[in-house]
């Protein structure tokens, strides 16, 4: 006996509960429905139809009201039912403030002399991490009001007179693969390998020189130290070039599994380990090719210092991935697996 | 607009749920097979409201529950533990006392009808 609604009924409870309460209640939920659904379908239980299966999910009720009674409503800062809208709203402006300091920095380097661009980058940096943070708190504090003063239903798409259980979404596919993002993925991890193999002098400092004589002219300057071709290079072609494997194998087959799931997870602990070395051994860049020695000094004091920062923040991302990719795993290849059979 | 006596019968009945639950659970049952024995018995509870107020008791300490994958599909079954067990008499000697006082009450309001009558 298949019952496809059901399977998207309980998703839909399901994802309205706590995490930790999620799959036990999920299992019961998708056992009790299939008792009524056999009880209601005597006699032609092989082919219950889905009539059979709506009248069965009416008098459960809608998954909101099913899910408020398994866990009454919590007081939220941003409740569930907004979240996933504030999330597009904190990127949308986070997104618009980068174009436009972007655009900023653009034009303020064409504008300022060479000498002075150190400064102005480092006011422009310090200006771009105040507007992200004012931002970011306008944009929770609008949606906190929001979340006090306006009831939850209000953000329900239908009245839960009008549910209708055919209307249920989907059961998203957690682990299907999302073609589209793997393929710009391995153009970006061919760029990338290509580039840093076989034109690593395309890496480095471009800008903007004023002459004596008010003539401006592009100046480029690669930036990647000895140390690391000597001692990165191999490690993160190794990195990049596994991956790439993994897009290709995992674009051919079309799912996640856990062969996959445990390569992904291995690149990630090598791209910590080779982050975490480059951190903390000598310095990727050197500004040894920029020819005057006064831009050489002005960058000096901030280059090598952007691009460590910049290698923390990787650090961090890449470690912090690692870890929520590792739980994830263990929830669905452990947790999931004993549910049911305890 | 909905009917007010409804609403009230709801409310009433709801107030004695908890206490209509703990008493079929002195042997282990399943969600449906309790709604089936409580349907059979007279009373229809709602399925949406019976199977997480299992989860509440449960949580609360009053029952205990586990999976069985006997049968035709994994079921969870509960149970009355000895905490239940306890507030179930203490909630029948409430409901005893407050059915003899509202059977006062209540008659008592028949007799002042009848005499207006």
């Amino acid at each position: 006996m298949k019952a496809e609604l059901f399977d998207r009924y309980v998703h839909e409870v399901g994802r309205r509960l706590p995490k930790k309460q999620r799959t036990d209640v999920e299992a019961e939920l998708q056992s009790l429905l299939m008792d009524a659904l056999q009880d209601r379908a005597k006699g032609h239980e092989e082919e219950a139809s889905v009539e059979d299966q709506v009248a069965v999910l009416k008098e459960f009720g809608s998954p909101r009201e099913v899910a408020a009674r398994y866990a009454p409503p919590h007081r939220y800062l941003i409740g569930p039912g907004v979240f996933n809208i504030y999330l597009i709203v904190v990127a949308a402006t986070a997104g618009a403030l980068t174009i436009a300091y972007v655009v900023l920095f653009g034009l303020t380097a064409w504008s300022t002399s060479a000498n002075a661009i150190g400064a102005a980058a480092g006011e422009l940096l310090s200006s771009y991490i105040n507007a992200l943070l004012t931002a970011f708190g306008s944009v929770t504090l609008t949606f906190a009001v929001l979340e006090r003063f306006v009831p939850a239903s209000a953000w329900e798409k239908t009245s839960e007179k009008e549910w209708d259980p055919r209307s249920l979404p989907p059961v998203e596919d957690a682990e299907r693969v999302e073609r589209g993002g793997l393929i710009v993925s391995s153009v970006f991890l061919v760029i990338a390998l290509v580039v840093f193999n076989l034109f690593p002098d395309w890496i480095g400092v471009g800008f903007v020189r004023s002459a004596g004589d008010g003539v401006r002219s592009w100046q480029f300057g690669p930036v990647l130290a000895p140390v690391f071709f000597s001692a990165y290079l191999l490690w993160l072609d190794a990195i990049w070039g596994v991956q790439l494997v993994l897009n290709v194998v995992l674009i051919r087959q079309g799912r996640w599994q856990l062969a996959t799931r445990l390569v992904e997870l291995a690149l990630l602990l090598g791209g910590v380990v080779l982050i975490g070395q480059m951190l903390t051994g000598p310095s990727i860049v050197t500004l040894a090719s920029i020819q005057s020695t006064e831009l050489r000094d002005v960058l000096t004091r901030f280059v090598p210092g952007m691009v460590r920062f910049a290698l923390l923040i990787a650090l961090i991302a890449t470690a912090g991935e690692g870890i929520a990719k590792l739980v994830r795993l263990v929830r669905v290849y452990v947790f999931r697996q004993e549910t049911g059979t305890t | 607009m909905t009917d007010p006596t409804g609403n009230l019968i709801s409310e009433l009945r709801r107030g004695t749920l908890v206490l209509t639950v703990l008493s079929q659970l002195d042997e282990e049952q399943y969600g449906y097979s309790l709604a089936q024995r409580l349907a059979d018995q007279g009373l229809e509870i709602d399925q949406g409201t019976l199977y997480p107020l299992l989860r509440r008791l449960e949580e609360q300490g009053l029952l205990d529950s586990e999976w069985s994958v006997e049968g035709p599909r994994p079921r969870r079954y509960y149970r009355l533990n000895d905490t239940g067990r306890e507030a179930l008499k203490t909630l029948s000697g409430e409901w005893y006392d407050l059915v003899a006082v509202l059977e006062k009450l209540l008659r008592k309001e028949e007799g002042d009808e009848s005499r207006v009558v």
